[in-house]
């Protein structure tokens, strides 16, 4: 302030009286450079490679086993146990025969907050380490429904499967928590607060330790998936660790099967460079609606609000894939009551080496970036590549701001009466010319 | 020492009996044993084995450490001269699929943990302080036998390290650090309080040549498995484990050992001549300025094993006031 005031009355120096007069015309180049660094974002040259911070995650290290008949054998319980009995029950009559520790959960809910009311069921399962105490939990998470309103049947039966595969395995740190819901984010909202003992409208009676990291599955119904979606942002511009969604996309490529940002394979190497820029530019666009608007981000985002890391797995359907589309007439859509899992032992495989990796961890993922933007597979900007934009931005609202304030000339000007004040102020102008 | 003293008796006992009619072949025998216990070797072997990382992602470093444990046993040091600092957090860390071992090849043929390994310090016990306190010899009058290192003027010591480091440092348990200026004063202060006869020195981390850069305490050979800027990587990945089980420098200097046993005449020079750096992927050093003897002429017996030096004689002779030494 003392700078500010010190421009006024004539002993100032004339750099000051410089700035005085021409401080106005400098928050336009600052806007302007704010605004033509964020626009220089999608283009390649400032983009860095991703590469793994965390040493004990170990990815793709161990061999993946996931596939083997009991774990399909789970899967056709639950097609059995769907038919005859009502969904939660089917769910937890599969997980209680494998041995977890089951609890339904009812609840209700506002869907359209005063006007519409609605109930929802969770069911969870909770598989205990043998030989770990279980101070510490992983969260796998599935809905009924797909973020777009498709069945996730397929989801919740390789969730099924997977659970089976982790019941007969004695090598987990933690405790494994499988958590099927069918109010979508909302369910998972429900549960969590309830988990964390928040709730005391629902409450949860069998709980493990604390959640170290979540993974939602979702595979909308298709005969068979091409690839696998990576979705990490939450709400209010919270996302998973950078180090969380490497890993997955890591492990997923190694199964064959890769896992691409919110779906979106890379363009081609030899493309121009306006498409390259283009593509980047609405995929980093594609992250800011999301974050911005707070809109529904996927069953992981829940978990972000609690600092858990998340993310969402969600299957891309082969038939959305444009170089098969010209085969669409030929293909046979298969209904949500699939006989098999396209491609389970590939999903069902990543999946089996991100709970690996993610039992590796002997703390929450803290190494990696919280704050990053990925124009692109495989590479990211920082939060100091990104953040000067903006504030080059609010330093040009500042500048103007100083500039007004200088506007209202010495404090010998100021009177309580605003016409006063605009006489005096133009009087001062007048001097300054 | 034991040895010796055991053997004497027995001697003295037969003495007895021919002490009036041997007088003038005692003379020489007199001298073989003066001769014999007045000799410059070591007379005692000890190990501080010492494997400074913890947590499951560092089984390698375990597997190093056990590894050449069970080679310096098999070469005939005892536990009760090997001081073993391990983590100890791998055999029985729930994210083992083969609980209670610790294996150094993916074909796990040999259990390193097995049911004979005794670990002196372990867990949170290997810290700076006690590996400085260890080696000076300053530790509580509290500290157990185990975990002392009771070495005299004629003993020959085997200090293996191996963890992550740099640059004249080295980490211990992700919490604390010793640099090389650490384990240099804590040797001098060995050699003013002849604690030890000859050191051999190995470590196995990254830029491992810089932590014995600083040593200026005499009779110290010192063999590191990368120079400074180098890392020293890890050689067999298990993907049953899940996890690299050993590394490259140690494998090979163990893959050495295969053909070595307590009778071997093997020498330093041998085992450093076959160190190829195209194989262990970064450049060994050896440090021997320090050392007075000749690496050819250094059996790896001599710090690797406990050979017993024996002198059979043909005579009895009295030990006690009579005795000569």
């Amino acid at each position: 302030m003392s700078l500010v005031l010190s421009g006024q009355g004539e002993k100032a120096s004339p750099l000051l009286r410089a700035a005085r007069k021409y401080s106005a015309y400098l928050s336009y180049p600052l806007a302007l450079c704010g605004l033509l660094w964020l626009l220089a974002l999608p283009y390649s040259y400032f983009w860095r490679r991703v590469y793994f911070s965390e040493n004990a995650m170990l990815p793709g290290q161990v061999q993946t086993i996931f596939g083997a008949p009991s774990h399909l054998d789970a899967i056709k319980q639950l097609d059995t146990a769907l038919q005859t009995a009502d969904r939660a029950q089917a769910i937890e009559s599969v997980f209680a025969g494998m041995g977890l520790d089951t609890e339904v959960q009812h609840f209700s809910y506002d869907k359209v907050p005063r006007v519409e009311n609605a109930t929802g069921t969770n069911v969870h399962g909770i598989l205990k380490a043998r030989r770990s105490d279980s101070v510490e939990a992983l969260v796998i998470a599935a809905s009924w429904t797909t973020a777009d309103n498709d069945s996730n049947v397929n989801g919740v039966r390789l969730l099924a499967g997977l659970a089976k595969y982790a019941s007969e395995q004695t090598y987990w740190a933690r405790d494994i928590v499988f958590v099927v819901t069918d109010s979508g984010e909302m369910g998972i909202e429900t549960w969590l607060r309830a988990y964390q003992g928040l709730s005391t409208s629902a409450p949860l009676f069998v709980r493990s330790g604390i959640i170290q990291a979540a993974l939602s599955i979702e595979l909308p119904p298709a005969k068979m998936y091409s690839g696998l979606g990576v979705y990490f942002e939450g709400k209010g511009g919270q996302l998973a660790n950078l180090d969380y969604v490497n890993m997955v996309q890591y492990v997923s490529r190694l199964e064959r099967m890769p896992a691409y940002l919110h779906g979106v394979s890379d363009v081609s190497r030899k493309s121009s460079w306006w498409t390259k820029y283009r593509a980047a530019a609405q995929m980093l666009l594609r992250q800011v609606r999301t974050q911005a608007f707070g809109s529904s981000a996927g069953v992981h985002a829940p978990f972000l609000r609690y600092r858990i890391d998340a993310i969402t797995l969600a299957g891309i359907p082969r038939a959305n894939d444009p170089v098969f589309a010209l085969f669409k007439s030929q293909i046979v859509f298969a209904d949500t009551d699939v006989p098999d899992i396209p491609s389970a032992q590939q999903i069902g495989r990543t999946i089996e080496a991100t709970m690996r990796s993610l039992n590796n961890l002997l703390e929450r993922f803290h190494q990696s970036f919280f704050f990053y933007m990925l124009p692109a597979n495989q590479r990211y900007l920082s939060i100091g590549d990104y953040v000067p934009a903006a504030v080059l931005m609010v330093a040009s609202l500042l500048v103007q701001a100083m500039h007004l304030w200088w506007m209202q000339g010495p404090k010998e000007l100021r009177s309580d009466s605003p016409q006063t004040r605009i006489t005096r102020i133009n009087a001062y102008y007048a001097l300054l010319r | 020492m034991r040895g010796i003293h055991t053997l004497l008796r027995l001697l003295a006992a037969v003495f007895v009996a021919h002490l009036l009619c041997s007088t003038g072949t005692a003379k020489v025998t007199a001298g073989k044993i003066k001769k014999f216990l007045d000799t410059d070797n070591h007379t005692n072997n000890w190990a501080v084995l010492v494997c400074t990382s913890r947590f499951w992602f560092n089984y390698r470093h375990i597997a190093n450490t056990l590894s050449m444990y069970r080679t310096v046993k098999r070469m005939g040091i005892p536990d009760s001269h090997i001081i073993l600092m391990l983590a100890d957090d791998v055999a029985c860390n729930p994210r083992n699929c083969f609980p209670a071992t610790v294996f150094d090849h993916p074909q796990k043929t040999t259990d390193l943990y097995g049911d004979n390994v005794e670990v002196d310090y372990r867990g949170y016990e290997v810290t700076v302080e006690n590996f400085i306190r260890l080696l000076t010899g300053r530790v509580t009058t509290n500290t157990p036998r185990n975990k002392r290192l009771l070495t005299d003027d004629k003993s020959n010591i085997f200090i293996y390290m191996t963890g992550h480091g740099g640059e004249d440092f080295l980490k211990f348990q992700d919490s604390e650090e010793i640099n090389s200026y650490d384990i240099a004063d804590a040797m001098q202060q060995m050699w003013e309080k002849q604690r030890y006869r000859e050191i051999l020195f190995v470590i196995d981390t990254c830029q491992a040549n810089t932590m014995f850069s600083k040593f200026y305490a005499p009779n110290v050979l010192s063999i590191g498995s990368s120079e400074k800027g180098e890392n020293s990587y890890s050689h067999y990945h298990d993907r049953d484990i899940g996890v690299s089980v050993i590394d490259r420098f140690t494998y090979y200097n163990l893959k050495f050992f295969e053909s070595v046993d307590m009778s071997s005449k093997h020498t330093m020079a041998d085992l450093i001549s076959t160190y190829n750096i195209s194989l262990i992927h970064s450049t060994p050093g050896v440090r021997t300025d320090l050392f007075a003897r000749e690496l050819e002429k250094t059996y790896l017996t001599d710090f690797f094993g406990a050979v017993q030096e024996i002198e059979l004689t043909a005579e009895p002779y009295p030990i006690g006031k009579n005795s000569v030494s």
